[in-house]
């Protein structure tokens, strides 16, 4: 029995096992959770990493120049006393002008390595991004853990994408990446939309004001605290949505039914919402507010030839795919897409005070 | 019913396996070389129905092999292949026997070996965990044939929980359903003659049970349990398969070395992350118990081979036999799979001879068996 458990104890420990010449003496290494990747105008590769992530030192932001990502690491590396892991990276920042020129050959090398989770959080950052994480960091001390904090909290409201999702996409014939979009306003990282791709380069983005409405049709299901809608006075609080793509193979078309429920929770128009006849009126014309919305944000994804909604997927049947190979790429742009909305609002009476 | 269970509890205090392990060796000694087959060939979605195919074909294999386990010869171990086939014939087909033996398992083995390098210590030779591996092993084949085979039940608690970190993957977010269509295509792609091959050789693993006859005890409820154990390696198979399916598709599936572990990576707990780093340290217990039974079958083929079968047994020829084990892995490890095309080839190789041993051990063993009894029924009369 105790040569059984000494047995078990050195298999399950294996891993563990110090026969490895790249050491992790914790004293010895100093994880990062932060690298940004920026292209230069010379067309140099810029890795800038914030050290270090756990010790209560105070904390340091490199740079780095190189042709390729391994190479600013060691240069990264050679220019600060401890080796720098990146067993612990936990966001990769990526600059609009490196997103733009393509970023396959970098994730590839991330993904090669394997001390790098595939849950690793992607964005694209327009901007000086490095300024900023001078200056944060300065200011806040944890401002890379706030940071990831703020990507674990937005999961579902925001884009969010990991090197696993994307990659997904990205090898996908159905589908196309797409990425956080950020910018440095301010001093401040500002969310400001989703970064879409076609193939590995950024060819576009979706607007922060439209962002939710992107969101309503790229996710099954989605929860906005606010949705806005001033042409018709009202803010919508407590929004749930599900949405269901379809192809409608009679009529080639791509149908997007979004429902989606939620109150009123502030409402300066002039209808009296307590009378059923206006309040339906009222109902009618946000619905088709909506609906253009959404599919305003459709058609833009097709004058670039993106589908981050993965639409194509929904072509393929049990026993047949409808476009194989590259055809759906070709046909996306040119689809009827036809795009309705449920709305389900509770709470309406109350809105308008008696004159 | 009752006489079975009795004497199964008969056979237990005796010194021998209970029919109820059968499923256990079935199983454990099926998925051991799952990772192995998995990745280079399971791509499209409709393989799926693939895998209960082959694992019907396999259920009624291991029909043969029950068949097989029931007759009087494989009870009486050497002397019931000597009855068969003559004693010159069975020492001569020992020698391939053991060759055979040896190549599967340091093909196995060298696979993980393999993943472990991959993924746990890139930095360093592959070997390096075969010494720890080669020890373990040699000291649990040293507690003798009874003991080791019974080791399958720590190996199946030690590594089945595996599966289990899976079941999460077929439930999104991870999971995107639509990416296991098409299921029924019209047009199937991938080649299909590499693939059912290479499933069967996925099933394969239990033909080594049919030179352990001796082993069992006595029970007629034999081929029940193997199916049962063949019908659990088919139910892993598809969550796994579903569980990389859902989460790659296909086309992300094919650029990976190995989407399984490379799924096991995405699990993040909130008190645990990098759960490989155990996983697959634990998944080598699996590989213990592999390889002491290889070691010690490896030392029955070789008396057998030089004609000590029938004299007392002494520990000598378990040493050579655990040193000549060794030996081989070490070599094709050090010199014959040192790059990736290598590595393919060596996978090909796996999956032709383990394929065509689990053929072809049961079927003809039982034809002997068979054509024996008719013999001796003819003479009778």
């Amino acid at each position: 029995m105790r040569a059984l458990a000494a047995l078990a104890t050195a298999l399950i420990l294996a891993g563990c096992a110090w026969i490895d010449p790249a050491t992790n003496v914790v004293e010895e290494i100093s994880p990062t959770i932060l690298m940004y990747l920026h292209l230069n105008e010379d067309s140099e590769l810029e890795s800038t990493i914030v050290v270090p992530a756990v010790k209560n030192e105070q904390k340091q932001v490199l740079t780095a120049r190189g042709k390729t990502l391994k190479e600013t690491r060691q240069k990264l590396n050679f220019g600060y006393s401890r080796e720098f892991k990146s067993g612990q990276l936990r966001m990769l920042f990526l600059s609009e002008e490196l997103a733009r020129k393509g970023i396959i050959r970098c994730l590839n090398t991330l993904l090669l390595d394997q001390e790098i989770s595939d849950r690793m959080y992607l964005a694209v950052v327009r901007g000086d991004f490095t300024g900023l994480l001078r200056k944060q960091i300065q200011e806040q001390k944890n401002y890379d853990r706030i940071l990831y904090k703020r990507f674990r909290h937005y999961e579902h409201q925001v884009t969010s994408q990991n090197l696993h999702f994307f990659l997904r996409e990205y090898y996908s014939p159905y589908a196309d990446p797409r990425l956080p979009l950020f910018e440095v306003r301010d001093g401040q990282l500002v969310y400001s939309g989703t970064a879409l791709f076609l193939d590995d380069r950024m060819v576009g983005a979706i607007p922060g004001e439209a962002d939710a409405f992107f969101q309503m049709i790229d996710n099954g299901k989605g929860y906005f605290p606010n949705i806005t809608s001033p042409e018709h006075d009202v803010v919508l609080g407590k929004v749930t949505t599900a949405r269901k793509i379809k192809y409608d193979a009679k009529n080639e078309r791509i149908v997007i039914t979004v429902h989606l429920e939620g109150q009123v929770d502030e409402y300066t128009g002039d209808l009296n919402l307590g009378d059923p006849q206006e309040a339906e009126r009222f109902m009618r014309g946000l619905k088709e507010d909506l609906e253009a919305r959404i599919l305003e944000v459709v058609r833009s994804l097709q004058e670039l030839s993106v589908d981050p909604l993965r639409a194509g997927l929904s072509t393929v049947t049990l026993f047949r795919e409808r476009f194989p190979g590259g055809e759906w790429r070709k046909r996306w742009p040119e689809l009827t897409v036809t795009v309705r909305v449920d709305l389900g609002l509770s709470n309406l009476g109350m809105s308008k005070p008696e004159e | 019913m009752s006489r079975g269970m009795r004497a199964e509890e008969r056979g237990a205090a005796g010194g021998l396996w209970p029919a109820s392990l059968g499923w256990l060796f079935v199983n454990r000694l099926q998925v051991v070389l799952y990772i192995l087959v998995l990745p280079h060939v399971l791509l499209y979605p409709y393989m799926i129905w693939a895998i209960v195919i082959v694992g019907f074909l396999s259920h009624f294999n291991l029909r043969l092999l029950a068949g097989w386990l029931r007759t009087e010869e494989a009870r009486l171990g050497y002397e019931g292949f000597v009855r068969l086939l003559g004693e010159r014939a069975t020492r001569a087909l020992a020698v391939p026997g053991a060759a055979a033996l040896l190549l599967d398992s340091a093909i196995v083995t060298l696979d993980y070996l393999e993943v472990a390098h991959h993924v746990l210590f890139p930095s360093v030779s592959r070997l390096t965990l075969l010494p720890l591996l080669w020890l373990v092993s040699f000291y649990l084949a040293g507690q003798g044939m009874l003991l080791a085979g019974r080791f399958v039940v720590m190996a199946f608690i030690g590594s089945v929980w595996i599966a289990a970190l899976f079941i999460q993957f077929l439930f999104p977010p991870a999971a995107e359903y639509r990416l296991l269509l098409p299921v029924f295509p019209k047009e199937p792609r991938g080649d299909l003659a590499l693939i059912l091959p290479a499933l069967w050789a996925a099933l394969s693993g239990p033909q080594y049970l049919a030179f352990a006859g001796r082993r069992f005890a006595p029970a007629g409820r034999m081929f029940r349990w193997l199916a049962l154990g063949n019908a659990l390696t088919v139910l892993e198979y598809i969550v796994f398969f579903l569980a990389v399916t859902l989460s790659f598709g296909t086309e992300y599936m094919r650029k990976i070395d190995y989407p399984v572990v490379q799924l096991i990576r995405y699990i993040q707990l909130p008190f645990f992350e990098r759960l490989e780093t155990v996983v697959i340290p634990a998944h080598m217990i699996l590989y213990v118990f592999l390889d002491a039974f290889f070691i010690l079958f490896l030392r029955d083929a070789l008396r057998v081979a030089a004609g000590a079968a029938r004299k007392p047994e002494r520990p000598g020829w378990l040493t050579a036999a655990a040193f000549l084990w060794v030996a081989v892995v070490y070599v094709i490890g050090r010199f014959f799979w040192t790059n990736e095309t290598q590595h393919r080839l060596w996978i090909h190789v796996h999956v032709w001879l383990a394929g065509a041993l689990y053929a072809l051990v049961p079927s003809f063993l039982a034809l002997a068996a068979a054509r024996r009894r008719r013999r001796s029924d003819r003479t009778l009369t």
